[in-house]
């Protein structure tokens, strides 16, 4: 018998004949294999080709997510936060990760500072401070955090969506790996083109924190704070501007 | 006219030796000869290190009151900035907030001696340091021994260079969310 000339009707027949449900199962099996795989291969193709693309333009303001890591962490990123002008970015969404009561509190401290009194800009602001659960607590084991970890990538996941936001603006430490990757999920489906931009800690002078490490790669900008940082990961396209602190 | 000077061990890691080293006679000798008048001690949250505080004041008694140095304590404060803005000279673990809180306060800047705690000497705390004594910012006190902080503070009068402005990040950040002015 010639191979080459089975069609597809004779395997259909081959099945149907040799009433063998298992081919057919396995045949079923493939197509959906090969279903997630061009799917995968489809969302990865259009998330790669997402970097290529310019921020998208928002004249008439932005939705910004800002992620707040506790302690100095915090400190740091609401000093950028400050810096920005509120009437560009009128929907604010500060993520704050849970037993972390502080972070939220200075968030809104940093809100009541710096917007006037009056209530007709209030009104035009929409403001959310969200509190995620940790993806691990400090000392836990490794075997629970595992399924911490999925509760808090979970919840990063739906908040994400939910917010749909134009900007991530974090600076770690682990969590906000999970609200970046859910942002790419966005990417990829063209949801939105949510844009990364990830600062390296002060506290990092000669290397990267691992959250650094992870998100390099996945992330729009990338800045440090330190010049040997900048030297030492100048291929991975890390910027430095001085110290932002 | 008042010389206050603040020594911080941080809020998390509990750093008492360098509390009893402030409470040394060398230490304190040098101190007063600089015609301090208050020393002001942040001893951390854990109640080991208020005894380890309590204890050095009460060894200390007579050469406090010799020396006329006025001596106050606390755990932990939410109001560090102005704790240190009401200072001369800070003598400080190398925490990375009280660091950046003492050199971006506004004139007169208290000095700063910065002394790494040594637990956390491979942490990254020390590394700020070290870079920041690097662009001659702060004085480094690199262990916490006497001799290295009373070397230190012989060079209390040294000129230091000002911690270099802030940038902002504002314009990327807008460029990246599209926003325009």
């Amino acid at each position: 018998m010639d191979i080459t000339a089975i069609t597809i009707k004779d395997v259909l027949f081959f099945l149907n004949e040799s009433r063998c449900p298992l081919l057919l199962l396995v045949f079923a099996g493939a197509t959906a294999v090969l279903t997630v795989l061009g799917i995968l291969a489809f969302l990865v193709t259009a998330l790669l080709k997402s970097y290529a693309l310019p921020p998208e333009k928002h004249p008439h303001g932005a939705s910004a997510m800002f992620v707040l890591g506790s302690g100095g962490h915090t400190t740091e990123l609401l000093g950028i936060v400050g810096q920005l002008d509120f009437t560009l970015y009128p929907i604010r969404t500060y993520v704050s990760f849970s037993g972390d009561k502080l972070s939220t509190v200075r968030a809104l401290q940093l809100e009541k500072d710096k917007s006037p009194t009056t209530s007709s800009s209030a009104s035009r602001s929409k403001v959310q401070t969200l509190e995620l659960p940790r993806a691990r607590n400090v000392g836990q084991s490794y075997f629970t955090s595992i399924f911490t970890s999925a509760a808090c990538g979970l919840e990063c996941l739906f908040t994400v969506v939910k917010v749909q936001p134009d900007i991530v603006v974090c600076n770690g430490p682990g969590s906000c790996v999970f609200i970046c990757f859910a942002a790419l999920l966005l990417r990829a489906t063209r949801i939105k083109l949510t844009r990364l931009v990830y600062i390296e800690s002060f506290a990092r002078v000669n290397s990267l924190s691992l959250t650094g490490r992870i998100l390099i790669f996945v992330v729009d900008r990338f800045i440090v704070q330190w010049p040997s940082l900048s030297e030492r990961y100048k291929e991975k396209g890390v910027e430095y501007f001085g110290i932002l602190a | 006219m008042t010389y206050k000077v603040l020594v911080t061990t941080g809020a998390t890691y509990p750093f008492d030796a360098l509390i009893e080293l402030i409470f040394t006679q060398r230490v304190l000798k040098k101190l007063s000869a600089l015609a301090v008048t208050d020393l002001r001690i942040q001893y951390g949250s854990t109640p080991t290190s208020r005894i380890a505080y309590e204890n050095c004041v009460e060894n200390c008694f007579t050469v406090l009151q010799n020396t006329g140095i006025n001596v106050t304590g606390f755990g932990i404060t939410e109001d560090m900035a102005s704790e240190i803005r009401s200072s001369r000279l800070v003598i400080s673990h190398a925490g990375t907030g009280t660091i950046l809180d003492t050199l971006r306060s506004p004139s007169p800047k208290p000095r700063l001696i910065v002394v790494p705690n040594p637990v956390l000497m491979h942490g990254h705390q020390a590394e700020v340091a070290a870079a920041l004594e690097d662009m001659n910012c702060l004085l480094y006190s690199k262990f916490a021994t006497e001799e290295s902080i009373v070397s230190a503070l012989d060079k209390l009068d040294r000129q230091l260079t000002e911690l270099p402005q802030k940038h902002s990040l504002a314009d990327l950040v807008n460029y990246e969310a599209g926003v325009f002015r």
